[in-house]
C-alpha cells in the first residue's frame, strides 16, 4: 500500500483543501436548505400536512456537486503540476508519482463525501424537522440512492479529471481534454447514431440508443435508478482510474506549462474539437447524401428534391475552423503554432471523410441487407405502430395533412371503444409480452422478409418512410376514400447467429397474419388481436 | 554517496545533459559551475528525481533515485525558482514538509529561523527574496537530509547572511557527515565553500576537481631580473601564461607550487614574489590547458 498511498500527502492535501471545501459545503447546503425552509414556513398556515418529499427534488446540490465542487478541487489540488517551481517541489519529495496522485485523489474524494454527506444530512433533518405541524417524510432508499449516485459521479468526475491532468500541463488544456473526455465520445456516438437512424428509417431508434446509453451513460447526468447506468458508470470509473494511475506515472515533470504530454495527444485534442464543430456539416453532407442516392422521378413528383445548402455547410466548417484555431492559440499561446496546426488540416478532413463514409457505409449496408425466410430461424415482434393518412384538399398526398398516432396496439383499442382492464392498456405489457413468442411459422417468416424487401426497395428511391407507406401500400381505393391505415412493425429478425432490428411497413392485412400467430400461441389476451382486426 | 552515471536528457532536440558522471562522496560539498543553460539545474533536477533520464541513472546510497522514490527521504532540492504553498507561512509550509519528510525536525527548523532571522508566522509571500530563500534553506536543513542540493544557493542574500548560511552548511557537512551540491554561476561565491568543484558547459562535465588540489596545483609568480628574460627562459616550468617587460616577468604555470618556487629561485631573480590565485583564475587556466576556450564558457568579459 505505501507504493500508491502516502499518508501524510493525503493529510497534508486535506489540509489545503480545507477552506475552499468547508466554503463550498456551506454553499451546497445553503443552496437547497433556504428554498426548503421557505417552502415549508409558507404552509404554517395549514393545521397539518402530512407527505412524502422526494429527497433528489429539494436537494439538488447533488446533481451540481460533481459538476462544480469535484472541478474545483480537482483543480486546486492537481494545479501545481501546471506550473515548474510546485512541480518541481512536489516531485522532489520521497513519494512516488502514483502514491502522489492517489493520496491527493482521495483527499478530493473525501472533501466531496463530506460536502456530499453534510449537505444531505442537513437536507434530511430540516425535511424530517416538524415545523408549525408540518410533517414530511423520507424514503430511506431515496435518500440512499440519491446520495451513492452522487457520489459515484463524483468519483467519476475526479477520474475524468485526474486522467486530463495526467495528460496536460495547463489549467485550460486540462479543462479541455477534461470536458472531451467528458462529452466527446458521447455526443459524437450520438450525432452518427443519429444521423445513421435519420438515413435508414428501416432502423427502429431503440435497437441503437438502448446499447448506446447503456454504453455511453453514466450517472453524471442522472438515471440513479438504473442499473445499467450504475454498472456502465462503475466499469468506466475502474477504467479511467487505473488509466489515470498510469498516466500519471508516465507524465514527464518537465511538461508544466505545456499543451500535452506528447505532442501527438495535443494534435489528437485539437483535431477533436475541430472535429465536434464539423458535425453539424457532417450531419448536412450525409443527409443529403443519403436521400438524393437514388432519387427517382416518382420521388420528385412528390417534392422530395433534397438540396444541400452548401452556404450553411460552408459556414458550419468555417465555425469548425475558427474553432480549431482559436483552441491552439488559447493552449499554447504561440502564433507559430497556428502554422503547426495548418499542416495538420489534413488529418481533420480525413475524419470528415471517414465520419461521412462510415455513416454512409453504414446506411447502404443496412439498406442492402434483406432475409431469407428460409434461413430466418424466427421473428420477434416488438412494437406496433399505427399511422393514418388523409388526402389533403387538392387530393394531393402531403406532410402537411400527415397525421400520425403512435400507440401500442391497446391505444387502438381504446379507440374503438373496447375497454379493458388498466394492466392491459399498458404499453409496456404489450411490449414485454409479444417477444417471448418468437414467430417461427413459415407464413410469417415470408411475409417479414416480404416486407423487408418491398421497404428497402422503397427506401431506395425516397427520401422518407412515409413516402415508402404512401407508394407501397396505398391503394387507390384507399387514396379515394380519403383514408388508409398502415402499421409499421418493429421486429427482430433471428438469421442464424445473427439478430438484426428493423422497421419494416406492413398492411393491417398482414399484421392480422403475424397476430394470429401471436394468438395461437396464447401470448397476447384475445382483445389485443380483435382490437387490431 | 551520490553515483551519477551516464546520464543524458534532452528536450526536444536539445541535449541538455550528455553523458555526465560524477561521484559525491558524503561529507562533501560539491560545487557547480557553469554558464546559463550549461545544465547544472537539470542535473540537479534529475539528480533527485523530478526529471527521468533518458539513459544512465543516479544512485544514491546504492539506490536508484528514480525508481526507487523512498530514497529521496534522505534528499531535499532548493531550487532557484522557489515555491511556497498560498498564503503559508514559515510555520504552515513546515508542516507540508513534516508531513513527507520523515526525519524532519521542528526543533531545527526554529533554530534554523532564528539563525537567519526569520519570523515564525508571518506570510511568506511578504518576505524579500533573500528570506524566501532563507526559509527555503531552513526547511530544507530541517528534514535532515543526507545530500542538500541548492541551486544558486546565496541569490538574494546579504554578506552576513551568506556567512551565516555557509557556516550553517558547514556545520551540517561536519557533525552529521551529510553532502550538499550547490550550483552557482561565481566561482567566488563557492571558493571558501566547496570541496569539490565541476564545471558544466554545454550539458557537458568539463573538469571535476578537488579544491586543494587545484589550488596547490598552480601558482602565480611575478619575477625581476637584471636582463631581459623571455619564456625560453622558464623551460623547466609548466607555463600557462607568460607576460613579459624588459626584465620583469608575470608567470601562471600548474604543477607543484613549492616545486615551481625552488626552480625560480634557482634563477636568482632580483625580485620573486608568490601571488595568491583566485579559484577562478587557476579554474580558468586549467581549462585553459585543456584546450578549452574560456570566452566561449564564460562568455565575453572571461568571467
Amino acid at each position: 500500500m505505501t507504493a500508491l498511498f502516502h499518508r501524510g500527502m493525503y493529510g497534508e492535501t486535506l489540509r489545503r483543501l480545507r477552506t475552499p471545501a468547508l466554503f463550498m459545503l456551506v454553499l451546497a447546503t445553503v443552496f437547497d436548505a433556504f428554498p426548503l425552509v421557505m417552502r415549508v414556513s409558507r404552509l404554517s398556515n395549514v393545521a397539518y400536512l402530512s407527505g412524502t418529499v422526494h429527497f433528489d427534488a429539494v436537494h439538488f446540490s447533488l446533481y451540481t456537486i460533481p459538476f462544480i465542487v469535484v472541478p474545483i478541487l480537482m483543480l486546486v489540488t492537481f494545479r501545481y503540476q501546471h506550473r515548474r517551481a510546485p512541480s518541481d517541489l512536489y516531485f522532489s519529495f520521497p513519494l512516488s508519482k502514483a502514491a502522489l496522485t492517489v493520496s491527493q485523489l482521495c483527499a478530493v474524494l473525501t472533501w466531496t463525501a463530506i460536502i456530499v454527506l453534510g449537505s444531505s444530512l442537513v437536507i434530511a433533518c430540516l425535511c424530517l424537522l416538524p415545523v408549525n405541524h408540518t410533517v414530511c417524510g423520507l424514503r430511506v432508499g431515496e435518500v440512499l440512492l440519491s446520495v451513492g449516485g452522487s457520489l459515484t459521479a463524483s468519483l467519476f468526475m475526479a477520474a475524468v479529471f485526474n486522467l486530463a491532468v495526467s495528460l496536460c500541463g495547463t489549467t485550460v488544456n486540462t479543462l479541455f481534454a477534461a470536458s472531451l473526455i467528458l462529452f466527446a465520445p458521447r455526443l459524437v456516438c450520438y450525432a452518427l447514431n443519429s444521423l445513421v437512424l435519420e438515413c435508414c428509417p428501416m432502423l427502429p431508434p431503440q435497437s441503437t440508443t438502448v446499447a448506446l446509453d447503456a454504453l455511453m451513460g453514466n450517472l453524471l447526468y442522472g438515471g440513479y435508478g438504473s442499473l445499467t447506468v450504475w454498472l456502465s458508470t462503475l466499469v468506466k470509473i475502474v477504467l479511467l482510474l487505473a488509466l489515470s494511475v498510469w498516466a500519471a506515472t508516465r507524465r514527464p515533470t518537465e511538461i508544466a506549462g505545456q499543451a500535452a504530454v506528447h505532442p501527438a495527444l495535443h494534435i489528437a485534442f485539437r483535431t477533436a474539437v475541430g472535429m465536434l464543430l464539423s458535425l453539424p456539416a457532417v450531419g448536412q453532407i450525409v443527409t443529403f447524401e443519403a436521400f438524393s442516392f437514388g432519387m427517382t422521378s416518382e420521388a420528385l413528383s412528390f417534392g422530395m428534391t433534397s438540396s444541400l445548402n452548401l452556404m450553411t455547410v460552408t459556414f458550419y466548417y468555417l465555425n469548425a475552423l475558427v474553432g480549431y484555431y482559436v483552441y491552439e492559440l488559447i493552449t499554447t499561446r504561440k502564433a507559430m503554432g497556428l502554422v503547426k496546426a495548418t499542416l495538420w488540416l489534413p488529418l481533420l478532413i480525413l475524419v470528415n471523410v471517414l465520419m461521412i463514409g462510415g455513416c454512409l457505409l453504414t446506411e447502404q449496408v443496412i439498406c442492402h441487407t434483406t432475409c431469407d425466410p428460409a434461413s430466418v430461424s424466427r421473428v420477434e415482434l416488438r412494437a406496433v405502430t399505427y399511422r393514418t393518412e388523409v388526402s389533403t384538399m387538392d387530393g394531393e398526398y402531403g406532410y402537411e395533412a400527415f397525421e400520425e398516432t403512435w400507440f401500442d396496439g391497446l391505444t387502438v383499442m381504446d379507440e374503438y371503444g373496447i375497454k379493458s382492464p388498466f394492466f392491459y392498456r399498458s404499453r409496456q405489457y404489450a411490449q414485454s409480452q409479444a417477444p417471448h413468442t418468437p414467430l417461427t411459422g413459415k407464413e410469417s417468416r415470408e411475409l417479414v422478409c416480404k416486407a423487408l424487401s418491398r421497404t428497402l426497395e422503397y427506401h431506395d428511391s425516397v427520401a422518407s418512410v412515409y413516402d415508402v407507406y404512401r407508394l407501397a401500400y396505398l391503394t387507390e381505393e384507399a387514396k379515394a376514400d380519403g383514408s388508409a391505415y398502415v402499421y409499421s412493425i418493429d421486429v427482430v429478425i433471428h438469421d442464424g447467429w445473427i439478430a438484426r432490428s428493423r422497421r419494416i411497413g406492413v398492411t393491417a392485412k398482414e399484421l392480422t397474419v403475424l397476430l394470429g400467430e401471436l394468438k395461437e400461441a396464447g401470448t397476447l389476451p384475445d382483445h389485443f388481436i380483435n382490437a387490431v382486426r | 554517496m551520490l553515483q551519477v552515471e551516464h546520464i543524458t536528457k534532452r528536450f526536444e532536440q536539445i541535449v541538455a545533459l550528455d553523458d555526465i558522471s560524477c561521484v559525491i562522496p558524503d561529507g562533501c560539498i560539491y560545487g557547480l559551475v557553469g554558464s546559463n543553460g550549461a545544465g547544472k539545474s537539470t542535473l540537479l533536477r534529475t539528480i533527485c528525481g523530478i526529471y527521468r533520464p533518458d539513459s544512465g541513472e543516479v544512485r544514491f546510497d546504492g539506490h536508484d533515485v528514480f525508481s526507487e522514490p523512498a530514497v529521496k527521504a534522505d534528499l531535499v532540492f532548493v531550487p532557484d525558482d522557489l515555491f511556497f504553498l498560498p498564503n503559508a507561512t514559515p510555520l504552515r509550509q513546515s508542516k507540508l514538509f513534516r508531513a513527507v519528510y520523515p526525519q524532519f525536525d521542528e526543533a531545527r527548523f526554529a533554530e534554523l529561523l532564528q539563525a537567519f532571522r526569520l519570523p515564525y508566522d508571518r506570510p511568506i509571500q511578504s518576505f524579500s527574496k533573500g528570506m524566501k530563500r532563507l526559509t527555503a534553506t531552513a526547511l530544507a536543513l530541517a528534514a535532515r537530509p543526507k545530500l542538500v542540493l541548492f541551486d544558486e544557493t546565496m541569490d538574494g542574500l546579504d554578506p552576513v547572511m551568506r556567512h551565516v548560511v555557509k557556516s550553517v552548511l558547514a556545520a551540517d557537512v561536519l557533525e552529521r557527515s551529510a553532502s550538499a551540491v550547490c550550483v552557482s554561476h561565481s566561482l567566488r561565491e563557492l571558493e571558501d565553500l566547496c570541496d569539490q568543484l565541476a564545471l558544466f558547459h554545454g550539458g557537458k562535465l568539463l573538469m571535476e576537481r578537488d579544491i586543494t588540489s587545484l589550488k596547490n596545483d598552480a601558482f602565480k609568480a611575478q619575477v625581476a631580473f637584471d636582463h631581459p628574460v623571455t619564456r625560453e627562459d622558464f623551460k623547466d616550468l609548466q607555463i600557462v601564461q607568460f607576460q613579459s617587460q624588459g626584465s620583469v616577468a608575470t608567470i601562471v604555470g600548474s604543477g607543484d607550487r613549492a616545486e615551481a618556487e625552488a626552480t625560480l629561485r634557482a634563477m636568482k631573480p632580483l625580485l620573486l614574489d608568490l601571488l595568491p590565485l583566485t579559484l577562478e583564475e587557476v579554474f580558468l587556466f586549467e581549462l585553459q590547458t585543456k584546450g578549452y576556450d574560456r570566452l566561449s564558457i564564460f562568455g565575453g568579459d572571461g568571467k
